[in-house]
């Protein structure tokens, strides 16, 4: 028996490429929880993520004679997660459709400014329900365009530098820094306006 | 009802559906008020309107108490606002004292001690939007893994095979042969490259995959094995008391069958004909089992080797008895050289993976892959100890060629290098 554990992600990926078997199990395994969870936060909803969660794993699958293995496994995998998602979504937004429940903001001109010391984002151990405040993030994200929520979500689910994140997804480093200031204000505001609505809900 | 309340202009699909209510004629001028060319211009001139605005309401609370007045409305602003709240949000700017932060976090590993002191509070409302983003995504439903796991691999499998069907060219009775006889031999020689450097990849693709579906097979079993046991004072699934001269005629009566005491957990109901079926095995039956059936109908059939039970049987758990010991295997191939009158390798592997190894579901419910058929303490798992030392004495006694030795007089063929 293979002793998964002890082995890298491009070691168990070329053990799959010699034809070992659970090894490409093993991967599945060994990434499905933050994939999934990638992926729930990119399209939305459970089901949805799991379809795009079976094609990437297919897609990795079916081009795995192309992966360089000296590089690393991760962030190709999240790569093509993300691209996937994004097709996904595409597929999706053919018609624009746009929750009526969803949180109104008055708009204002040109760009404005948020202060992240303004905005109330909970600890991971303050006292909150945590289905809720699952449920309002994923509002709040859902607030966002898709190349915003991607950078966001790229960068917090695989730590990944500035560097790493425009060479994955293949932009300057510029827009990179640029898109993630966006991202992270975009979600404070979205945020804010929905743990306020569902407040003022309560 | 008046007559002027009747209905006025109804399609024919309408009027078929006689079970959905209708509206008055005074309520539909209401909304036709509301959703008119100037909805702006709507104001509220009686208790009916107010009824109609007060039922379109309860489909959307929040408008309602955002705009605090249900005496106008007007749905396309309301719309528009939110397309708009969900795609300016880009217009919004971090503070620079936020940026720096965050830039600060993010080439720092992720770590808010790492930041600049006074830019740590910053630093860590960053982290705990990650933090938050991360977090907790449905917790509860995750723990699905096996599931999807297994979905996936059978959705890959299900390509291949997809993949496969569509190089099968001598299932396709589509090709007209309406083109010139060259160009047919062109495409035929190009496909035929293509299929020559496409197989091989496709080939390792499917066994990788199959041997996910029979890993999972192993786990059908190990929970087959439970559930039997569980209601069979803790025995083994035994489909007789002992065998006669054989064990191995698959097919014939339980008592010369070793294979029938594995079927007794599919004549239980503990496991279906899928569970324990190989996918690599392309005889392995499946589909709804006999109801009368105590075996497979033949060794081809069957895609595991059960371990051979002992007269009374043996039980899942005994003080005492390791729990290392390999209760289940991919199908032993020395079984199928004996039946067919081959002489045995004994260090062979299974023909499930194409000899690459075999799956072994051991006693205490662990299930794991070898690429040798020798387990610890050099017990070769096709074979009984008693043939294993006979094998052995046999080899030491032959030794191996030094390079010393010559044939045995003229009549002794004899070659070497």
């Amino acid at each position: 028996m293979s002793d998964w554990q002890s082995q890298s992600d491009e070691q168990v990926f070329e053990a799959f490429l010699r034809d070992e078997p659970d090894a490409y199990r093993e991967l599945i395994e060994r990434h499905h929880d933050d994939l999934l969870r990638f992926l729930t936060r990119m399209v939305g909803d459970r089901a949805a993520a799991e379809d795009v969660f079976q094609e990437t794993f297919l897609q990795i699958h079916i081009s795995a004679a192309t992966f360089d293995t000296s590089r690393r496994f991760r962030p190709w995998l999240f790569t093509i997660a993300a691209n996937k998602a994004r097709d996904m979504l595409r597929k999706k937004n053919r018609r624009k459709t746009v929750e009526l429940s969803a949180p109104i903001r008055k708009s204002e001109p040109g760009a404005s400014f948020i202060d992240l010391l303004e905005v109330d984002v909970p600890s991971p151990d303050a006292a909150m329900d945590l289905a809720l405040r699952d449920e309002q993030v994923q509002q709040a994200l859902d607030q966002l365009g898709p190349a915003l929520r991607e950078v966001l979500l790229l960068a917090y689910f695989q730590r990944l530098s500035y560097a790493q994140i425009a060479e994955d997804l293949g932009i300057p480093l510029g827009t990179v820094k640029s898109r993630m200031h966006s991202a992270v204000a975009a979600f404070a505001r979205s945020w804010q306006v929905v743990s306020k609505s569902s407040d003022q809900a309560d | 009802m008046s007559n002027q309340d009747q209905p006025q202009d109804h399609s024919p699909s309408e009027e078929k559906n006689v079970n959905l209510p209708e509206l008055s004629a005074q309520d539909r001028a209401v909304l036709d008020r509301v959703f008119g060319d100037d909805p702006e211009a709507f104001v509220v001139e009686s208790d009916r309107d107010d009824a109609v605005l007060n039922l379109l309401n309860l489909l959307d609370s929040p408008v309602a108490s955002e705009l605090q007045r249900p005496s106008r409305i007007n749905l396309i602003q309301i719309l528009a606002a939110r397309l708009e709240s969900s795609t300016d949000l880009g217009n919004l700017q971090l503070s620079q004292e936020d940026q720096q932060a965050l830039d600060q976090y993010i080439n720092q590993g992720y770590e808010v001690d790492r930041v600049d002191p006074d830019l740590q509070s910053r630093a860590e409302k960053c982290a705990r939007i990650g933090e938050s983003i991360i977090g907790s995504t449905s917790v509860s439903s995750i723990n699905t893994s096996s599931d999807l796991v297994s979905r996936t691999l059978s959705t890959i499998q299900a390509h291949i095979d997809q993949e496969e069907a569509a190089m099968d060219f001598s299932n396709s009775n589509q090709w007209a042969l309406s083109g010139r006889w060259a160009d047919l031999v062109s495409i035929a020689a190009m496909l035929l490259i293509v299929a020559s450097i496409a197989l091989p990849i496709m080939s390792g693709v499917r066994s990788n995959a199959q041997q996910g579906l029979c890993f999972d097979n192993m786990h059908a079993a190990a929970n087959a094995f439970g559930l039997y046991a569980g209601s069979n004072r803790d025995m083994l699934p035994m489909a007789t008391a002992g065998f006669g001269p054989t064990w191995m005629d698959v097919g014939s009566t339980p008592e010369r069958s070793n294979s029938s005491n594995l079927f007794t957990l599919i004549r239980t109901h503990n496991a279906n004909l899928e569970d324990l079926a190989c996918p690599s095995n392309p005889n392995a039956a499946v589909g709804q089992a006999d109801p009368d059936a105590w075996d497979w109908r033949s060794l081809q059939e069957v895609s595991y080797s059960y371990r051979i039970m002992p007269p009374g049987g043996m039980r899942a758990t005994a003080a005492g008895q390791p729990v290392r010991v390999v209760l289940l295997a991919d199908r032993s191939p020395v079984i199928l050289r004996v039946a067919s009158g081959r002489p045995i390798i004994p260090e062979e592997n299974s023909p499930n993976h194409k000899g690459k190894g075999q799956h072994m579901l051991m006693l205490d419910g662990g299930t794991q892959w070898t690429t040798s058929p020798i387990i610890n303490s050099q017990d070769n798992i096709w074979l009984p100890r008693p043939i294993e030392q006979v094998i052995h004495q046999v080899r030491s006694k032959l030794g191996i060629i030094t390079g010393t030795e010559l044939p045995d007089g003229p009549t002794d063929a004899f070659v070497g290098p």
